[in-house]
């Protein structure tokens, strides 16, 4: 690695790099970004290099690890080069696949292409995916080509070509001037023009000055600048160095929040690789200018994002914001002039400096210019980073790139912005998204959080949960914002929890305007919007809450009542044994019942109830309907409960007479066969044989659990039904089974052949739950669980025994069955 | 634990490096965070002492940011994510189940120093939500029950070690 002196020496390197890459060599490239390592992009990594071992593929086929590209919800993603083939929720088992495949073949693994879940549809490249094809990735679309620990990848794209023309070809008043020119606005949130901030901080007086990258993205719901940062960490660079150059700064701060460790990584190694190509420091590329950056971990606090409180964090202060008579870009940072951006507008400065001020003009509308990436997320079918031209309304943003609400749910609201954003209803979705747009209806660009709400989403919830977060997360200097917040939040609790007064409404309002008017900073200045809005578009959520004691959303734990619906309840037991306080009653097969003194309204049974029977339900504002009394509660009788004990056992059969006797008095009778019939053998022939006359001869039906069937056909006689003993277990004991005729139900069993433990449970399950059954054992082994039982006999006993029936039946002429079955 | 000679030497190395710098309280108190896993009192004692920083200013620093804990925080570190994109998917009920598996409340440590449960406000996951980071590692798309599972793989409740 050799230092650059000059622009040449730059472009020499550029064109080393392009010339050492063979188009045709195949890459493959893993998105290893927080989402889908969340996913287990590691496990995936892994997995594709030792196949590409086992192949002996080393050194033939480059892995790249890159940032995000944005559909996190279908990671892991690889794609393959050279054909561009992306791959989605990519699992280490699908490894060899890949590898064998697509890599070897050059076939496509299907189930490995995106289907698009409304038509079901493959696509086979970007362009044929919703979620892609109306975007605009000005600054996101390299995150894919680029490995952000690599230099190299990123000059090879052109890198590093804006810092030479502004070095070089341009002045620091005339980069200001072209980035005035092209309108950028600050995509930090409050949508400054980046390039007066330039402007003011170059001929501030004071030195040193300044440049600051933010990326203290504390925005509950976004992680734009992360995605940047993690994916490309250069190109936020590029822009820092020409924006320091144009201010004329020789130091510079990334101040990174502290949850992003992977995003101070890349920044770290992108520092050192631009230091080592004197891409950053003393004399950077032999032009005279010198600059150097420092990384600055925050530490967890949502107010330094704000930027006189992130300064006072560099100076290794407590990170609180300071009044704004003076602004920063004149005495900021140790009271020296200084400029803030934002992540992605740092990234834009490159572009810019590159396409023109004309070109960005172009894209975007009147008073907002350029793209700008929105984190998508919430009950949207597509969640993850978009970049869209400004202009683009929120209903596309929603509906043609997220694919629609989650489910088959409805929209409710979009909540445009974080915390200090509002929420958007219905009516407004044709609204163009840009700066003063989103302002007008209450919300605001804010870091670009687009979190969708469906009909299960409660207004007022919301609200809380955002006055909860920035209650918590005020710094408490100044008291409209620190006791503001802590009273909108007590008053919100009390409406939630179903203790609201109908004054609250009005003392919000108050409060609202107190801390608009009167707080310190943004943070208490912009809290009351999630509250002004919900009010202003969802009045009658609160007013639901507060008078009917109701939460029209089914969301407000405190006003909710779960109960199982008897009449849906497949008695499954899934929700007992979800439910964390035992509070539903039940066995298998019974109706279950919550206990309401002991419910907590966690919700889990209402998610483990399977939907096809969707029994759990959830109310508000009235009382669940009477339950169950415990004795009418089972559903089926539990034949698998076996092995019940009872005061009676069976009765003896002493001789072919007496089961004659017992066999006469049945009047629909069935016949049950068990595998044992094909085990034993008397005087050569199988004991099948035996029981097949008998069958013909009483003309009983017969069931045939196990392999019986087969040898029964063998011998010329057709069972009526072939099943297994549980099955035929569960429908004895069913009182509404009428039979395998449907005339009606069965009166008697007679079981021969049954293995006896299986034959000791079902007669147990059968004596106890199906009581008007009268249960035969012509087994050889005594069975207590029956009604009647042969007793202990001998093979040739049993057999005489079985054949005297059969003979003693015909002697009286009565066909058992004849009159009464027929199949 | 580590002795109290020990661990003096290591807090000074790591002092050693700050020293003749300007605006590195927080960041130097981030770094006894890392190394030690919480910010004893000795700690702050002795930047008072080195670097003449007063000592209140110091606490005041300390007690301010999340990340720092005055506290000794447990082995894992379990973060909940309740920011908004995992909170309208459930992650209010994440966390109770997180609560409900390692015994302690948000915000606490349990007593063998094993797990500290927080809850954070976004881990920038949002897409995945609800979220859970520990030690570094991301899990997505949970539900109560794999939360769970993953706690009790890690040896919580029911499988403390003695």
């Amino acid at each position: 690695m050799r230092k650059l002196n000059s622009p040449s020496d730059l472009e020499k390197l550029r064109n080393e790099i392009i010339a050492r890459r063979d188009p045709r060599r195949p890459v493959i490239s893993v998105c290893i970004s927080t989402g889908c390592q969340a996913l287990g992009a590691q496990e995936v990594l892994a997995a594709l290099k030792r196949e590409i071992k086992r192949h002996g593929l080393e050194g033939k086929v480059d892995i790249r690890c890159t940032g995000c590209l944005g559909l996190c919800e279908c990671g892991p993603r690889i794609v393959i080069y050279p054909h561009e083939i992306f791959y989605y929720r990519v699992k280490p088992s699908d490894a060899p696949l890949v590898i064998f495949k697509t890599l070897l073949r050059n076939e496509i693994v299907p189930h490995l292409m995106y289907k698009d879940p409304a038509t079901g549809k493959t696509a086979k490249d970007l362009s044929e995916m919703p979620f892609y094809r109306y975007q605009t990735r000005l600054l996101l679309e390299a995150n894919a080509k680029i490995d952000p620990t690599s230099i190299e990848d990123y000059i090879a794209l052109g890198g590093y070509s804006a810092l030479v023309k502004a070095l070089f070809h341009m002045t620091p008043m005339q980069v200001i001037e072209e980035i005035e020119k092209s309108n950028l606005r600050g995509r930090g949130g409050g949508g400054f023009p980046t390039g007066r901030k330039w402007r003011s901080a170059r001929l501030a007086h004071g030195e040193p000055k300044y440049v600051i990258v933010n990326c203290d993205e504390g925005d509950p719901g976004v992680f734009a600048n992360r995605a940047l940062m993690e994916g490309n960490p250069h190109s936020i660079l590029e822009g820092l160095i020409i924006g320091a150059y144009a201010v004329g700064a020789s130091e510079g701060f990334v101040y990174v929040r502290e949850e992003y460790p992977l995003a101070v990584k890349h920044m770290q190694i992108a520092i050192e690789q631009a230091e080592k190509y004197g891409l950053l420091g003393e004399n950077i590329l032999g032009s005279g200018f010198s600059f150097k950056v420092e990384i600055h971990r925050g530490a967890g606090a949502f107010v330094s994002g704000e930027s006189t409180a992130l300064m006072s964090a560099i100076e290794g202060k407590v990170g609180e914001p300071r009044p704004k008579y003076v602004h920063t870009v004149e005495k900021g940072l140790w009271g020296k002039p200084t400029v803030l951006n934002n992540v992605e507008t740092w990234a834009f400065i490159p572009l810019i400096i590159n396409n023109g001020a004309e070109w960005f003009r172009s894209i975007g509308t009147e008073g907002s210019k350029g793209t700008k990436i929105f984190t998508l997320a919430g009950k949207v079918n597509n969640t993850g980073l978009i970049e869209v031209p400004m202009g683009i309304t929120l209903r596309d943003i929603i509906f043609k790139i997220g694919g629609g609400i989650k489910g088959k749910k409805r929209f409710k609201a979009v909540q445009v912005g974080g915390p200090s954003g509002g929420v958007i209803p219905e009516k407004y979705l044709d609204t163009p998204v840009d700066f003063d747009e989103l302002t007008k209806l209450g919300a605001m660009m804010g870091s670009g959080g687009i979190i969708v709400m469906d009909s299960d989403t409660c207004m007022v919830d919301v609200a809380r949960y955002f006055i909860n977060f920035l209650c918590g997360e005020s710094c408490g200097k100044c008291v409209p914002c620190r006791e503001g917040l802590k009273q909108a939040s007590k008053i919100l609790d009390e409406i939630v929890a179903g203790r609201g007064k109908p004054e609250h409404i009005k003392t919000l309002l108050e409060l609202s305007e107190t801390m608009r008017d009167a707080s310190l900073c943004a943070l208490g200045q912009t809290a009351a919007n999630p509250l002004l809005t919900t009010l202003r578009y969802f009045e009658d959520e609160y007013l639901a809450h507060i008078f009917d004691k109701r939460c029209p959303a089914l969301a407000c734990k405190e006003l909710l009542t779960f109960y199982i619906d008897p009449e849906r309840c497949s008695g499954c037991h899934q929700c007992h044994r979800v439910c964390p306080e035992q509070a539903i009653e039940g066995e298998q097969n019974q109706i279950h019942v919550i206990i309401q003194s002991k419910c907590t309204k966690c919700g889990q049974c209402y998610d483990a109830c399977p939907p096809e029977y969707g029994a759990v339900q959830k109310i508000s504002g009235e009382a669940p309907p009477p339950v169950v009394p415990q004795e009418y509660r089972w559903l089926k009788q539990p034949w698998q409960t076996a092995e019940v004990t009872s005061t009676t056992r069976a009765g003896v059969i002493a001789n072919a007479d007496m089961a004659v006797k017992i066999i006469q008095k049945a009047l629909r009778p069935v016949l049950v066969l068990g595998n044992n019939v094909t085990e034993f053998e008397w005087d050569g022939k199988k004991l099948v044989d035996y029981v097949v006359e008998f069958a013909r001869g009483t003309g009983i039906p017969v069931i045939a659990t196990s392999n019986v069937a087969a040898e029964l056909l063998k011998r010329g006689y057709k069972p009526v039904a072939v099943m297994s003993l549980m099955e035929l277990g569960s429908r004895l004991v069913d009182r509404e089974w009428e039979g395998l005729d449907g005339k009606g139900a069965y009166d008697m069993v007679i079981f021969i052949g049954i293995p006896y433990g299986m034959a000791y449970e079902i007669m147990s399950a059968l004596k106890s739950f199906a009581q008007n059954l009268i249960t035969i054992n012509l087994d050889n082994v005594y069975n207590p669980q029956a009604k009647w039982s042969l007793p202990n006999v001998s093979v040739k006993e049993w057999v005489n025994c079985i054949m005297g029936i059969n003979s003693k039946l015909k002697e009286i002429g009565q066909n058992v069955n004849v009159q009464r079955h027929t199949c | 634990m580590v002795p109290e000679g020990e661990l003096m030497a290591k807090i000074d190395s790591i002092i050693d490096k700050y020293v003749g710098k300007r605006g590195v309280l927080i960041q130097l108190l981030l770094e006894i965070q890392r190394e030690l896993n919480w910010i004893p009192r000795e700690a702050m004692k002795r930047i008072n002492e080195r670097l003449k920083i007063p000592q209140s200013e110091i606490y005041r620093v300390a007690s301010f940011y999340t990340a720092m804990s005055l506290e000794p925080r447990g082995k894992y570190l379990v973060r909940v994510c309740t920011g908004t994109a995992c909170y309208v998917r459930g992650g209010q009920r994440i966390l109770t189940a997180a609560e409900r598996a390692i015994g302690v409340k948000a915000g606490e440590t349990t007593k063998d120093l094993k797990f500290t449960l927080q809850s954070v406000n976004c881990l920038g996951c949002c897409a995945l939500g609800p979220v859970v980071e520990i030690n570094g590692k991301y899990y997505g798309l949970l539900t109560p029950k794999s939360l769970e599972n993953i706690i009790s793989n890690l040896g919580g409740k029911g499988h403390e070690e003695a």
